[in-house]
């Protein structure tokens, strides 16, 4: 099980993909009629941010903690969720709260239904943000991670290595990201990370170099172009974008 | 805090060590180490305490089992829910597995959506305040891929959410040997086999 997976599958930039493909005349693959999919696609990625938010001072639309102040907004958009999630059927027009195959579905109800109320509930024992990434299952799958990473990374550890495992993280613990875990890290290391101010790297590149060896070295490239698809070639529009945005940070010109 | 509850799968070996063999299924109750028939544990399940307002989380408890029924783990979490001492327990946490739900009803939960009686928690039996049920994310978004890509096709007020095009769009993206700037990839969507 790898749930990273699924997670880039219903995510934004799916259906940003989506709905920049609608538009593009392609000849052999078609997207038409693709925005409901699409749209499913960015239900379930708001839902999963906001139900992921690890930051308290994290600002986004919906990856945001929840407070006093913003619980009216994100109220309104967990009601637009479950509204959502209560809409959608499988191919025989059944709703899919009613399939066997409901518990995905049933359990962001509950969550997005319960994380509302804990609120209600902790604001008078004075919390004053919930972090809805503490809810997650993610903290027991790290250490689980610790336990299989004990002793080699034995992954099927026996009964007295785990026991051992368990023993040795309860007095002293280290957890890192494995690549095969069952869930995303942050990836912050914990020792290694030094107090000290990180030298500035701006400027490596020296703008009179540049100039001069873009005069040494034109060549005609016309010779060797290759014909784009529409796609390739709005993807090389974007990535040249960015290069040209990222060295324009770099380097001043006069 | 939250109490979080999940299984992870060992080896099934019976290992003799200090005089008794280690490897069956202990629950704790009883000592069921020295008895031959006793069955092998494949799992190991383990409870957590997380803080909310806090930076800390501490593992309380494992037990070694092959499985678990519904109203046995209904029972380890009234025992878990009576540990902390000052800390009190307001939600907790598990995977999508049939079990748990079941438990969660014999807890006294109805997670019947959409019904008059929905009651997505349950009071715990230590502090008589409510214990509030969270299935995990990781586990529900996954599910739900997963049931798109089995059923190919769901509906959503008239429109169809169709499988098909995340797999197109895949295509797409290996042919042109270009990414449109998401991260699916073969693996992401080859995952029923």
């Amino acid at each position: 099980m790898n749930v990273k997976l699924a997670f880039q599958t219903l995510s934004l930039s799916v259906y940003n993909s989506l709905m920049f493909l609608k538009d593009l005349p392609t000849k052999k693959i078609h997207f038409e009629g693709c925005e409901a999919t699409a749209n499913f696609c960015l239900q379930f990625n708001n839902i999963a941010d906001l139900l992921n938010c690890k930051n308290r001072y994290a600002n986004g639309a919906y990856s945001c903690p929840l407070t006093r102040s913003n619980y009216d907004t994100l109220k309104s958009y967990a009601v637009d969720f479950q509204n959502y999630i209560c809409s959608i059927q499988d191919e025989t027009g059944t709703r899919i709260l009613e399939t066997c195959r409901k518990t995905g579905f049933l359990g962001l109800l509950i969550n997005l239904e319960n994380m509302f109320s804990l609120f209600d509930i902790l604001e008078p024992l004075g919390i004053e943000y919930l972090l809805t990434y503490k809810l997650c299952q993610d903290y027991l799958e790290t250490f689980f991670s610790a336990i299989r990473s004990r002793g080699g990374f034995n992954n099927n550890p026996n009964a007295i290595q785990f026991k051992s495992a368990y023993q040795r993280l309860l007095i002293r613990h280290e957890l890192s990201e494995v690549e095969n875990g069952n869930c995303i890290f942050d990836g912050i290391d914990i020792l290694v990370v030094s107090s000290k101010h990180k030298e500035n790297t701006r400027d490596p590149i020296e703008v009179e170099n540049v100039v001069n060896s873009c005069v040494d070295f034109d060549h005609d490239y016309i010779t060797s172009f290759v014909a784009l698809s529409p796609f390739s070639l709005h993807v090389v529009e974007y990535i040249a974008g960015y290069v040209a945005s990222k060295i324009l940070d770099n380097i001043s010109c006069m | 805090v939250n109490l979080v509850f999940d299984e992870m799968a060992i080896r099934e070996q019976l290992i003799y060590c200090k005089g008794r063999f280690v490897g069956g299924v202990d629950l704790g109750t009883t000592d069921t180490q020295d008895n031959d028939t006793a069955t092998m544990a494949n799992n190991a399940c383990v409870l957590m305490a997380v803080a909310i307002n806090q930076h800390w989380k501490i593992p309380i408890g494992y037990f070694l089992i092959k499985s678990l029924t519904a109203s046995e783990k209904a029972t380890v979490i009234k025992q878990a829910l009576h540990l902390p001492n000052e800390a009190k327990v307001y939600s907790i946490t598990f995977d999508g597995l049939s079990s748990n739900l079941t438990m969660c009803c014999i807890l006294g939960a109805n997670l019947c959506y959409g019904h008059s009686d929905f009651k997505p928690y349950f009071s715990n039996p230590a502090t008589n305040d409510p214990c509030f049920i969270f299935l995990d994310l990781c586990h529900m978004i996954k599910l739900i891929r997963n049931t798109l890509g089995h059923k190919q096709v769901l509906k959503c007020e008239g429109h169809q959410i169709l499988w098909l095009f995340l797999q197109r769009l895949e295509l797409l993206q290996r042919q042109e040997g270009l990414r449109a700037a998401n991260k699916l990839t073969l693996r992401a969507y080859r995952f029923c086999k």
